[in-house]
């Protein structure tokens, strides 16, 4: 009796190998644009049928009937951008979700994957992954507002419309120090800063693997740099590739400290009467902390060589089969905001971040994006590079 | 003759439905192929996920084919550069602190049982009630404490307050690492072997004692050679229970190892994840379930199959308690210290934390309310409001109780179950392959278990849609890991009915719906509360079994504090730590006064 | 018609064979006990007529309708066999007030509420339970809660009693009290019962039939007298009456004077019987009633001298405990006595009242006189 039962399992076993093995098997994305993608892309007047103007008031009716939009967003002021979106254009409720950027990616193929679609718009950072993983395969979709098209210029309104770069810079305590401890990045590997420099843990935030990814395009500049400190040519370590690797190689070894997250970097550089306090790279836009903790002492160190940091797109965009695209068209058009700032972008109107549309002026207190000795991170390089300086990084983790 | 044979098969097939048509190998049968389903198919998933390409795979590679075969993640994680980064040294923390805390938990343990059950020693009955405390507090919460007493500069910014007061940095060793994560992790679950020797000791009759004292024999020899071996089984048991716990753990080496780059293969499976190279992540988790069921194997071997795991049970006889002479004031002292340490201590320094409006100063004017009760659009935390104003805490703190409550009803109700089909198939190979196989989601490190879950969710599988991003997801996970508790307190509460009173029933001309909804439902519900309860508190606490499945949406207290510490706001994920305490003591509260111990 | 019937019931636990190809038959009306020691399978056979235990092989049928052949596979469960149980430890639900206790099989039957009350009424009228019927089991006495047991099964008025010890948890005067009750329930309703006890007496006084059980086996199914006076074995002889049979060993001697009697033969003394035809020099054990055995002033044929061990008085009976060089003898009298301990005392074996077992087989031989 018990070995029928036996038997019995077994063939409910095989019975549910066999339902499993199709997910398996299985194509997950089919390349290409659909028909019902095309079809949808009609209808929501996108991609190849996206219309020349931009008509707020028709946008806004068609977004009444839809009624809501949902807004992924890698960062938690979308609960400020949309409750005055609310405002400005009532009948329209916002979802806001506050999702990590990889986690976002994850989600928005796994309801695409699912046919469950969920998200309308996707305002993310890491324009890399977005670019190659979404956008390539129609998962995404481009959506420039027309009335923008003459304001942003081509690279940040193509292959995505970029909302804000980012910046990345490198900081000390301006309350102990008067005057910035180092004049370069090889500075940081020097005994002196030993245990002494915080850098956010890259494997944790991408942002960190664009500013690496930087750097290592930019290695004749590392390399330039170098001389000028040391007065040497670089002589790489054994198996590394350019003056970028050897540069994070160095600091590693000098036991960089890895930090869990921006805000931890500038609390640990600025809080106020330290003895000896170290240095850090972490987000410009940090600054405004400033204001709100009298404690906190730091500034960025504007004069470092090669650069003072490296400028990270954030993008926007509408997903495929959105539910509700033409209220994503409108909250796009919102969260770009106007020539004075506008209050869609007003939480973004910040030190350290810098619009892409060049009729606002910048933030008061801020030099513009020009004025500052940055690299920018190109996406297509970290697409490419951006796992082997990952793994570069955790190999020579000590 | 092939009449007859036929005849013969008939026979065969209808003596076979009478076997199968009795309730409890149906049910028997159900529960087996429940587990098929949340235990072994997501194994086998998550072995072939390692093997296949995954989307975000392109980045790795450019030959990746999502959906496709390959070797490359295990080549990527056993032969490559980062092998000894990702792998090997993650492997041997894993493996230290977990030996390491079962060693420590296991001395602590059974020198606390010791001292509770077998000597003199003043308040012995208090204190055993104060000494499940620390199990109950998040394991994370011991290790928030910890960076909040000797968090040095190393990571610069607020100092710990030992610093703060003595104005002198503690070494690295003793802030972050194997050091804190050890001592941490042991005082979390001291308790553990506690409750397993308290039980097994007072089970002990103290004649087998006596008559050895009688002749001749010194306590400490008595101790050695009597008292020792007969408690080996549940120090065994504790041992692995341990282990295996510590193996999973997420939270305390997150928090307490990334500062000195002390990394271990949870921490490593959620980064891999979180990076979106599921494959990679899975591997490190098979990892942590092969060493678990290895461990456990050599365990087996040691103390036999049908003795393995000792539970909480039966009435002790009268023991003969040991007089502490001398020793006793200084004993009581040590107990009432480890007690502060691991129950007041870490309480006490997390609430005062969220009490300081800006981290790190420790002095009196710097105290505020804000995190409790800010109205927001001030200018801390991004302007965040206050944990009892802010709708997403709120919402977090239902999802947590929902899914605690929903998970306690759903696995004490299967246990419920599994106690029917054990008890009534007493020793038949079917009742004990349920009794044994639902014991495994326990020893599955708890991370493991949820990219088991991730891997054949996240797809849809034939009729079920892909259930990433759900709240079933995340309670089915919980109800599945624990369902070793409910199975265990519904035996024990099946075994007290016994079987008499629904055979009466099934006299009475009662069908098995009746009997089950009128007599055994009822009767059994009261035993399968103690179960129910410690799910709740464990749900309650849950962070490394759901930190991978849980999506904003699903959010809980435990993966919001987790983010909020991460995102450096520390006086939030502190107040968010104090609410899920709070909200595990009034249950447990509940609990006493529903008049059910709770067991673990 | 026999109400309950088995052919070749076996049950088999494991390794463990608990009945052994047994059959019986239950006539209408008829008051079986079924009657052994502790472990020797009666609760097994119950619960296999009841349908709470699926038989290894052998059939059962109920009123002529087969409920279980393990031939053609039939099992008819529990609930569809119209029976009635009481179990040895009553098995009164806990959470249900007596009312409910008895109710509930009515109710699964989906009686009408007025019904039910009415029915329920009646039993508890007729089993002495007036006023209790919102107490909870745990709130009365023993011999209450077995009279509740007894009114659930009652009320279902179902074809057969089966009772599994149902007075081995009450005190000694409940027991006697609660047998004479059980006695009268089923002289008033006339119901074919099926009763398990270990406890002779018991049988003794209640049965119409005693099957004695050994290890799975029936060995005597007859008359509670028949029982008694002509145990079919050995074991029968000693498991049946108090205090236990006295045995002596021996062997067969043809008789010197009478012709035929069977005279046995142990420690060169001779003991007459009254059994006729059985061959010389036989392995054989006799045996005789403690209350057969009397006392006798003068030392005469089939009298021994003995030596009294124990006295043990009983109110209006006295046992003693006498021996004869290795030989131990339990003498019943019915009388008090003021006989010593150490005293000398004759005793006489009555052949008409001696048994003869084969010693081999331990069975009864055939008594042709
Ligand atoms: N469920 C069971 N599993 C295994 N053995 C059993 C079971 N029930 C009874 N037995 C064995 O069968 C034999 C007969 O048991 P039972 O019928 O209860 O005896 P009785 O009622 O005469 O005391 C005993 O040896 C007992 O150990
Ligand atoms: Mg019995």
């Amino acid at each position: 009796m018990k070995k029928i039962i036996f038997i019995l399992l077994s063939l409910c076993f095989l019975f549910s190998i066999i339902l499993i093995a199709p997910a398996i098997g299985q194509k997950e994305v089919a390349e290409g644009l659909s028909p019902e993608t095309v079809a949808w892309l009609k209808s929501a007047a996108l991609g190849d049928y996206a219309s020349e103007t931009f008509d707020e008031a028709a946008l806004y009716e068609a977004a009444k009937t839809e009624g809501e939009v949902s807004v992924y967003s890698y960062s938690s002021r979308v609960f400020k951008f949309g409750p005055t979106f609310e405002e400005k254009y009532p009948g329209i409720k916002v979802k806001g979700f506050d999702i990590d950027s990889p986690e976002m990616v994850t989600k928005v193929l796994a309801e695409q994957n699912a046919k469950n679609y969920m998200a309308d718009v996707i305002f993310i950072k890491d324009p890399s992954v977005v670019v190659h993983e979404l956008l390539s395969r129609g998962l995404v979709f481009n959506y420039v507002p027309p009335d923008l098209k003459g304001l942003i210029q081509k690279d940040y309104r193509e292959p995505l419309l970029v909302h804000h770069t980012s910046v990345d810079a490198l900081i000390y305590n301006n309350e102990k120090l008067s005057a910035p401890p180092i004049d370069s990045l090889w500075d940081l590997t020097k005994d002196e800063w030993r245990s002494r420099f915080l850098f956010p843990d890259p494997q944790k935030m991408s942002e960190f693997v664009e500013v690496l990814a930087a750097i290592i395009e930019n290695s004749a500049g590392m390399a330039a740099d170098y001389k000028r400190v040391f007065g040497k040519d670089i002589v790489l370590s054994p198996g590394v590739e350019n003056a970028g690797y050897e540069w994070i190689l160095r600091t590693l070894n000098n036991d960089l400290v890895i930090m869990a997250s921006t805000n931890d970097v500038s609390n640990a550089i600025g809080l106020s009467d330290q003895a000896n306090p170290p240095v850090g790279m972490t987000a410009f836009s940090r600054l405004r902390d400033k204001g709100k903790n009298p404690n906190l002492k730091f500034d960025v160190m504007y004069n470092i060589k090669p650069v003072i940091g490296v400028g990270t797109k954030v993008v926007i965009c509408i997903a495929n089969q959105a539910k509700h695209p033409n209220a994503a068209k409108l909250m796009i058009h919102w969260m770009m905001g106007d020539e004075k700032g506008g209050n869609g972008y007003a939480p973004y109107y910040v030190l350290g971040n810098f619009t892409v549309r060049n009729d606002v002026t910048p933030v008061k207190g801020s030099r513009s994006m020009e004025d500052l000795n940055l690299w920018f991170a190109d996406p297509e390089f970290v697409w490419d590079e951006g796992q082997k300086i990952l793994e570069f990084w955790v190999a020579n983790l000590k | 003759m092939v009449q007859g044979e036929k005849e013969d098969i008939r026979i065969k097939f209808s003596r076979l439905r009478n076997y199968i048509r009795q309730p409890h190998i149906i049910i028997s049968l159900v529960l087996l192929l429940l587990l098929l389903f949340i235990v072994l198919i997501p194994f086998i998933k998550m072995v072939k996920d390692s093997f296949i390409w995954h989307f975000g795979d392109t980045r790795l590679s450019r030959s990746a084919r999502p959906g496709s075969f390959t070797i490359f993640h295990w080549r990527r994680i056993l032969a490559s550069q980062i092998t000894r980064n990702v792998l090997l040294r993650p492997l041997l923390n894993s493996l230290s602190t977990a030996l390491g805390v079962s060693f420590f938990a296991l001395i602590i343990g059974a020198l606390l049982a010791w001292l509770l059950t077998r000597t003199d020693l003043p308040f012995r009955r208090l204190l055993a009630t104060l000494a499940v405390l620390p199990y109950v507090i998040p394991s994370y919460i011991h290790a928030l404490a910890w960076l909040t007493l000797f968090k040095n500069d190393r990571i610069g910014g607020a100092v710990g307050i030992f610093q703060y007061f003595f104005n002198l940095s503690p070494p690295n060793w003793l802030s972050y690492g194997y050091f804190p994560i050890v001592l941490t992790l042991s005082i979390h679950y001291f308790p553990y072997t506690f409750l397993l020797l308290s039980a097994s000791l007072s089970s002990i009759d103290s004649r087998l004692e006596e008559s050895g004292e009688i002749l001749g024999a010194t306590r400490s020899y008595i101790l050695r050679r009597i008292t020792f071996p007969l408690v080996i089984p549940a120090l065994l048991s504790s041992f692995i229970l341990t282990f295996s716990r510590a193996l999973g753990i997420f939270g305390t080496p997150y928090f307490l190892g990334s500062p000195v780059r002390f990394f271990t293969l949870s921490t490593q499976i959620y980064s891999s994840i979180t990076n979106r190279i599921p494959a990679a992540g899975y591997i490190l988790a098979l990892m942590l379930v092969a060493i678990s069921s290895t461990v456990i194997y050599i365990n087996q071997r040691i103390i036999g199959r049908r003795k393995g795991f000792v539970t909480i049970a039966g009435k002790g006889f009268r023991a003969s308690l040991t007089p502490l002479g001398r020793l006793k004031y200084p004993a009581l002292f040590l107990v009432v210290a480890l007690l502060i340490i691991s129950v007041l201590l870490p309480l006490v320094l997390l609430v005062w934390q969220t009490l300081t409006l800006y981290p790190g100063d420790y002095s009196l004017d710097n105290l505020s309310l804000l995190f409790w009760i800010g109205r927001g659009n001030t200018e801390f935390a991004e302007g965040e409001a206050g944990i009892l104003r802010n709708p997403a805490i709120i919402k977090a703190a239902w999802n947590s109780i929902k899914l605690a409550l929903t998970a306690a009803v759903l696995s004490g109700f299967i246990g419920i179950f599994i106690g029917y089909a054990v008890v009534k198939g007493r020793n038949t190979k079917l009742a004990n392959s349920v009794e044994q196989i639902f014991f495994l989601p326990y020893l599955v490190p708890g991370i493991a278990f949820g990219a088991l879950y991730l891997s054949l969710f996240t797809h849809r599988i034939g009729p079920i849609p892909a259930l990433y991003g759900t709240f079933f997801l995340v309670a089915l996970v919980c109800i599945a890991k624990n369902l070793p508790f409910t199975g265990r307190a519904g035996i024990t509460a099946m075994l007290q009915i016994g079987n008499e009173l629904e055979e009466a029933s099934e006299i009475a001309g009662a069908r098995w719906s009746t009997r089950f909804r009128r007599i055994i439902l009822p009767l059994s519900i009261r035993g399968a509360l103690a179960g129910f309860i410690l799910v709740f508190i464990t749900v309650m606490r849950e962070l490394s079994l759901i930190i991978l499945l849980v999506t904003p949406k699903t959010r809980t207290l435990t993966t919001m504090t987790f983010r909020y510490q991460e995102q450096g706001y520390t006086q939030f994920s502190s107040a968010i730590s104090v609410l899920i305490v709070l909200i595990v003591v009034v249950g447990e509260l509940i609990s006493r006064k529903m008049g059910k111990k709770s067991i673990i | 018609m026999a109400v309950v019937e088995v052919r070749n019931l076996t049950k088999v636990f494991g390794e463990v064979l608990a009945v052994d190809g047994i059959s019986f038959a239950v006539e209408e009306s008829n008051f079986l006990i079924l009657l052994g020691p502790s472990g020797c399978g009666k609760t097994t056979i119950l619960r296999m007529i009841a349908g709470l235990e699926i038989p290894t092989s052998g059939e059962i049928y109920i009123k002529d309708r087969l409920v279980f052949s393990s031939k053609k596979g039939i099992f008819v469960p529990a609930r569809k066999r119209g029976v009635g149980l009481v179990f040895q430890s009553y098995a009164l639900w806990p959470h249900m007030t007596v009312f409910e206790n008895i109710a509930f099989g009515l109710k699964v039957k989906r009686l009408k509420p007025s019904d039910i009350k009415e029915k329920v009424e009646k039993v508890l009228d007729f089993m002495k339970l007036e006023g209790m019927t919102n107490r909870y089991p745990q709130e009365m006495s023993g011999g209450q809660q077995q009279r509740v047991a007894l009114a659930r099964m009652l009320v279902s008025a179902p074809d057969i009693f089966l009772m599994d010890e149902p007075l081995s948890n009450l005190d000694a005067k409940l027991r006697l009290e609660m047998r004479a009750d059980i006695k009268n329930l089923h002289r008033e309703t006339g119901a074919t019962t099926v009763y398990v006890t270990h406890d002779q007496v018991e049988g003794m006084t209640m049965a119409s039939e005693i099957a004695v059980l050994n290890h799975g086996i029936i060995e005597q199914l007859e008359q509670p007298k028949k029982v008694y006076h002509l145990p079919s074995s050995l074991f029968v002889a000693d498991f049946i009456g108090s205090p236990t049979i006295n045995k002596i060993e021996g062997i067969t001697a043809l008789a010197e004077e009478g012709e035929g009697i069977v005279e046995i033969e142990f420690e060169n003394m001779l003991l007459a019987t009254s059994y006729r035809q059985i061959s010389p020099g036989r392995k054989v054990m006799a045996a005789i009633r403690p209350e057969n055995i009397s006392l006798v002033t003068a030392p005469g044929k089939n009298t021994l001298q003995v030596q009294v061990n124990t006295v043990l008085p009983a109110g209006a009976e006295t046992i003693l405990q006498v021996s004869h060089s290795k030989l131990q003898f339990n003498i019943l009298l019915t009388r008090e006595t003021d006989l010593e301990v150490g005293e000398k005392i004759n005793i006489y074996l009555p052949p008409e009242k001696i048994l003869i077992f084969d010693r081999e087989s331990a069975e009864l031989l055939p008594n042709i006189s």
